[in-house]
């Protein structure tokens, strides 16, 4: 990963958007692989009789999931800064066949405590232009590009760090194909759009 | 459908702790299940050399330790069906594989509110990880709804 997605207080301003991240189309074995990662076997996210008898039209992505895909967006801004909170919610159903991109923009950035702290809205949109999931992150980043986190603030939260890119020898990648990166968008549909209640489902087994 | 009196008796119950000792192989399980390319996900060495103990979580592994579905069987909500609407989480420590964790859910709130499909009931339950020392390591908050059908 280059450089100029490691976010600094100085570099940031409010309404900056952050670099984007397209998740390969959705399908029921990535449904399958995630269940089992999180030993969570709820049907109406695998088996499509379940699904259509609570009245969906199939088996649709676990919130879970969505919020792992727009956390992977949220890890990927904050090497090497801290992060501190994160929350999503949850406003529609992604279905199998659904491509999803991951985007967020920075909407505050506040000296507090003498730590450097960001405030950004991240969302995930579908391949309609539809939002599907809306929250936001808390963060502290170094002061500059040339300053490290000082270790107090490094101490509190999670630092991630790039390390090089993962893959398995003679396998193609879990999601049957990789995810791009894509041009930090403006205010997109997501950010001006007001998003509504419903979500997605957890079932009691 | 206002929140009945049977209902409210549950704000603020908790549940038995829950440990677990976090597993390298549930962290890649994990990670490739989401498509995460970090190498810190995957490999030992990649993971100490940006100053973790092990392989660590992304930033929602707790999931993976987050079932709540134990607590809402104690609660009376056994065979229940609940749509997931909302989730939050404060970061305090990563987790790492080797980490022992315990995990204890709370009822926080249960309040009704409008939705499209008439009158719902919601329910509020926060999760709290915490180390071997009582320190925090992680605070979840989810929003879940009661699914008819």
């Amino acid at each position: 990963m280059s450089a100029s997605t490691k976010l600094d207080f100085e570099s940031l301003y409010k309404g900056m958007p952050l670099e984007g991240l397209s998740i390969p189309a959705l399908t029921r074995a990535t449904l399958a692989r995630f269940a089992g990662a999180i030993d969570d076997y709820n049907p109406l996210h695998l088996d499509d009789k379940v699904a259509t008898a609570s009245g969906k039209a199939s088996v649709f992505a676990p919130g879970h999931l969505i919020m792992a895909y727009v956390g992977r967006v949220v890890e990927m801004w904050l090497h090497g800064a801290s992060l501190r909170h994160y929350s999503l919610r949850m406003s529609k159903l992604v279905w199998p066949g659904d491509v999803l991109t991951c985007r967020g923009l920075v909407v505050d950035k506040m000296h507090e405590n003498g730590e450097f702290v960001i405030d950004a809205n991240v969302w995930a949109d579908n391949q309609r232009g539809e939002t599907v999931a809306k929250g936001r992150f808390i963060a502290v980043v170094p002061e500059s590009k040339a300053k490290k986190m000082p270790r107090t603030s490094a101490k509190q939260g999670v630092v991630y760090q790039q390390g090089s890119k993962h893959s398995i020898a003679g396998k193609p990648s879990a999601m049957g194909a990789s995810s791009t990166r894509t041009k930090a968008a403006p205010q997109g549909s997501a950010a001006s759009k007001k998003t509504t209640k419903k979500k997605t489902t957890k079932k009691k087994r | 459908m206002a929140v009945s009196a049977k209902l409210k008796q549950l704000i603020g119950k908790s549940s038995k702790p829950m440990y677990f000792e976090v597993e390298k192989g549930q962290i890649r399980r994990f990670a490739m299940a989401i498509g995460e390319e970090n190498s810190i996900h995957f490999d030992e060495k990649a993971a100490k050399g940006a100053g973790f103990s092990s392989l660590v979580g992304p930033p929602t592994f707790a999931a993976v330790l987050h079932d709540i579905d134990p607590f809402l069987d104690d609660l009376g909500f056994e065979g229940k069906t609940f749509m997931h609407a909302e989730e939050e989480y404060e970061y305090y420590q990563p987790i790492c594989a080797g980490d022992a964790l315990r995990v204890v859910h709370k009822m926080a709130k249960i309040y009704d509110g409008l939705a499209s499909k008439g009158k719902l009931i919601f329910f509020v339950i926060e999760t709290r990880g915490t180390d071997k020392k009582a320190k925090p390591v992680f605070k979840g908050k989810r929003l879940i709804v009661e699914l008819k059908n």
